[in-house]
């Protein structure tokens, strides 16, 4: 991302207008493995789709498919249609672009683990480039098992497919999908098996949301204002809350949530790299790696827990048996697939504390859980309270002298709402607390990209912005690594809450602790 | 006696009118977002059809919530009124109204300075303001200059019949105005199609290039297309052939002959272009250039657009040999 947008054609360049035009994207392929999962039905092919629908991708664009069924390039190609014309969202589905598009899918049949396959892969590449002119840039797209993603690093290695072909400036970039790596451990293991094959600037770890307007629109607030700046330190924050609640559960993904758990399913990835956008210093430019560095850096400046501070500083939940909307809900002990002892957390609340002069001693409080009251996403900036209580005699309604909020909504509607006190209209001093909302221009009803297209086609264009890094992965399972330790030691009384309540006791009991009480978003 | 209103009555009717869309909206909604980015004023015609205009209105506001000031300029003289709304709409799966506000001022043009008067104090503070030329009846007034001092960037289009000629609007440029025409954006999309085709080949190597348009002459928008590309590919003879003498002059198909690659062939159609280059024979899906999306990217533009003002300046401007 350019600091300045350019707004003339360049000398080189004299089609070119900045002002307009898209983003330009060089012609290329994308090989997805796993063509034939979910993933690839219900995101990636949706949103590759939506690109050329708007006109984004570069004549020739063509997309390999790779998985082990058995199914000729028009069978792929029906199979996606189907798909596409599914799950497409906020758009028509156009019956002649999309056989235009379909000319550009191709399909193989193979195993990951068979060298065979790669060299399938390397034969197909070099009859599609002839036909179809793609500059020698592919773009391979990981949607598999994680367990494969070294794997099939290792299989394109060996191939000779994952360095350039020579042509000039072709590229050759790898994206992974989360979880990288289930704990420090096996993330720095994946990292060196992937960067022993491409490069760590050709490495593209997708991290969902990232991608998301609202989240990248945290960047814009912080950094394209000047007069929230001088507020965003502990002088004037009092703590901050990260909320990522879901009203599901596990939704027959119980044998996987398992083994994951929502402290690495959503805290881990998500949440910190939210949170390390919240906190984050100003980078010197608006570059991929200038933003990335300071996102890091603050993820290395989260206070590493010892064993005996995980207690006070982070709760693990499970949900029981209940009724959310009328409706008899298991506990996820009773979920397919699912150990009747599991120890598994559904929920999880961590105290952060972040480590550098403009954060010392302020709360991070972050929480996610399936089956909490609403699904909602958000950041809750609290400002300290005026340090001259004035009017303390003057508040009216419940909420009393309430401190200043700045939320972030992240989803569903997104936006941003400042809470101040104003007085009530009428005789006599007597305040109330208001909030002045504001919806980004994408809720007003326009539409806006999905997380996927943002992403995909960055990937494409080479923009790793949102993409998150070795270091800033490293980082954050150094952050939740002594969490995990510790719980693995735990045996926890579970389940600790009910469907439809916002977790346990031991959440609120872990703020108030720091003399604070979680928002009702 | 001529009827008369002030700004400081349609403030005061907007006002009411958000205490009494506030209190509309109460039990569990919650409430309404007055949203406003810019003021957008609009001038047409009275008797041009109020339904198309109010929904491509309301359309913009999704994208550019707007303080909307609609001039409905009529023949018959000494009319003056008003009329205040607010355009609300519910974004999917939200529960809380956006709205926009709208004053409609119905005027004859003999009182055309009185609406400007009244315009003015209207504009909300600190924001953008686009004037939209819609009327045909607006360029028989005897006086533009107030009418360009409204805005903060003019949108006219010449493929509608009383527009400012492409001389007008060069000079309006040259005079430091910020100028959008539909004629122009509604080949974007077409330009960048061909910017993508050509990208990376040998521009120097194209010599020839035909645009196939409709009609008994190029439309604006294909006399914006030969600048433009007079302008990109210098070395080429640019050039206009007539496929069908009915139509308005659109452009219909591109061809591109190169000393160095395959030459190329685009077909034009209103909503997809069907092009052919060699191997490749693909489709580009190209939106509707209805008004609403039209003017939603110029109002996206508030500042001097170098391309279309380098083409407006490169346009062969015909006068008319009496």
């Amino acid at each position: 991302m350019p600091q300045e947008p350019q707004t003339e054609p360049s000398p080189q360049q004299p089609l070119q207008d900045p002002l307009r035009f898209h983003r330009k994207t060089p012609p290329c392929a994308v090989v997805i493995f796993g063509a034939n999962g979910d993933l690839t039905k219900r995101k990636l092919m949706p949103a590759l789709y939506r690109l050329a629908y708007e006109g984004r991708l570069a004549p020739g664009f063509t997309v390999i498919g790779i998985s082990r069924t058995p199914m000729s390039d028009d069978d792929f190609r029906e199979h996606m249609r189907e798909a596409v014309s599914k799950f497409l969202e906020d758009s028509p589905f156009d019956v002649e672009l999309w056989k235009s598009f379909a000319q550009g899918l191709f399909y193989i049949a193979g195993d990951v683990a068979d060298a065979g396959a790669y060299q399938k892969l390397s034969e197909r590449l070099k009859e599609i480039e002839a036909s179809r002119h793609l500059g020698g840039n592919v773009l391979f797209y990981l949607s598999t098992q994680p367990s494969q993603y070294a794997q099939i690093a290792e299989g394109l290695g060996a191939a000779g497919l994952a360095k350039a072909d020579g042509q000039l400036n072709s590229w050759r970039r790898i994206v992974i999908e989360k979880p990288f790596g289930h704990d420090l451990t096996s993330a720095r293991e994946l990292n060196g098996r992937l960067q022993k094959v491409f490069d760590e600037e050709s490495i593209y770890r997708i991290d969902h949301y990232l991608g998301k307007e609202t989240v990248q629109n945290i960047l814009a607030f912080r950094f394209g204002n000047g007069i929230f700046e001088p507020l965003w330190n502990r002088r004037y924050i009092d703590h901050v809350q990260i909320t990522a609640a879901e009203s599901i559960g596990v939704e027959g993904r119980g044998a996987y949530y398992q083994e994951a758990g929502a402290l690495r399913d959503m805290v881990q990835n998500h949440l910190l790299q939210v949170l390390a956008t919240v906190a984050m210093e100003p980078s010197a430019t608006f570059s991929a790696n200038a933003v990335r560095d300071e996102r890091a850096k603050l993820l290395r400046s989260i206070h590493i827990m010892k064993p005996g501070e995980v207690a006070a500083h982070a709760v693990a939940g499970q949900y029981g048996r209940g009724r959310v909307g009328g409706k008899e809900v298991l506990a996820f002990r009773e979920e397919k697939g699912v150990d009747p002892d599991s120890q598994t957390n559904t929920f999880a609340a961590v105290t952060f504390l972040v480590e550098n002069w403009r954060w010392a001693n302020v709360p991070f409080y972050v929480r996610t859980g399936k089956y909490l009251p609403k699904r909602v996403s958000e950041i809750a900036i609290q400002f300290r309270s005026a340090p001259l209580a004035v009017f303390r005699n003057d508040f009216t309604d419940s909420e009393q002298a309430a401190p200043n909020l700045l939320i972030l909504r992240i989803q569903p509607e997104e936006g941003i709402s400042l809470k101040f006190v104003s007085k009530r209209p009428g005789a006599g001093m007597t305040l109330r607390p208001v909030a002045m909302d504001f919806n980004y221009g994408s809720s007003f009803g326009e539409r806006s990209p999905s997380a996927y297209e943002t992403l995909l086609l960055d990937a494409i264009i080479g923009d790793a912005t949102l993409y998150t890094r070795q270091d800033m992965v490293e980082a954050s399972w150094s952050a939740v690594q002594p969490i995990l330790d510790y719980w693995n030691t735990q045996k926890f009384a579970f389940p600790n809450y009910t469907p439809g309540t916002w977790g346990p006791a031991a959440a609120d009991e872990m703020i108030a602790r720091r003399g604070h009480a979680w928002r009702r978003p | 006696m001529a009827a008369t209103i002030t700004p400081d009555k349609i403030l005061h009717e907007f006002s009411e009118l958000w205490t009494s869309t506030a209190k509309a909206e109460s039990g569990d909604s919650n409430g309404v977002l007055r949203a406003c980015s810019m003021t957008l004023i609009a001038f047409v015609d009275d008797e041009d059809d109020a339904a198309p205009l109010a929904e491509t209105i309301a359309l913009l506001m999704r994208a550019h919530p707007s303080r909307a000031i609609v001039v409905r300029l009529r023949e018959d003289p000494d009319h003056l009124e008003s009329r205040v709304f607010a355009q609300c709409w519910m974004p999917f799966g939200h529960n809380q109204q956006v709205c926009c506000e709208q004053v409609e001022l119905t005027v004859s043009l003999n009182r055309l300075e009185d609406a400007l008067s009244i315009v003015s104090p209207l504009e909300a503070p600190d924001l953008p303001r686009v004037v939209w030329i819609r009327s045909t009846r607006l360029s028989r007034a005897p006086d533009l200059s107030g009418v360009l001092k409204l805005g903060d960037k003019l949108i006219v289009d010449s493929a509608r019949a009383g527009s400012p000629a492409f001389a007008d609007l060069r000079a309006l440029v040259a005079a430091g105005l910020i100028v959008g025409d539909l004629a122009w954006t509604r080949i974007t999309h077409l330009r960048q199609l061909l910017a993508q085709l050509l990208e990376g080949g040998d521009l120097a190597a194209i010599k020839k290039v035909v645009i196939e348009h409709c009609g008994t002459e190029p439309g604006p928008e294909a006399k914006y297309m030969q600048a433009w590309l007079r302008t990109g590919l210098p070395a080429a003879a640019v050039d206009f052939q007539q496929t069908d003498p009915s139509g308005v002059g659109d452009i219909k198909g591109i061809r591109i002959d190169s000393e160095k690659s395959d030459a190329m062939d685009i077909r034009v159609d209103s909503d997809c272009a069907r092009y052919q280059t060699g191997y490749l024979h693909e489709r580009a899906s190209f939106s509707s250039p209805t008004d609403h999306l039209l003017l939603s990217e110029e109002l996206s533009i508030i500042k001097h657009d170098p391309v279309f003002e380098q083409t407006l300046r490169r346009m062969t401007i015909w006068t008319p040999a009496f």
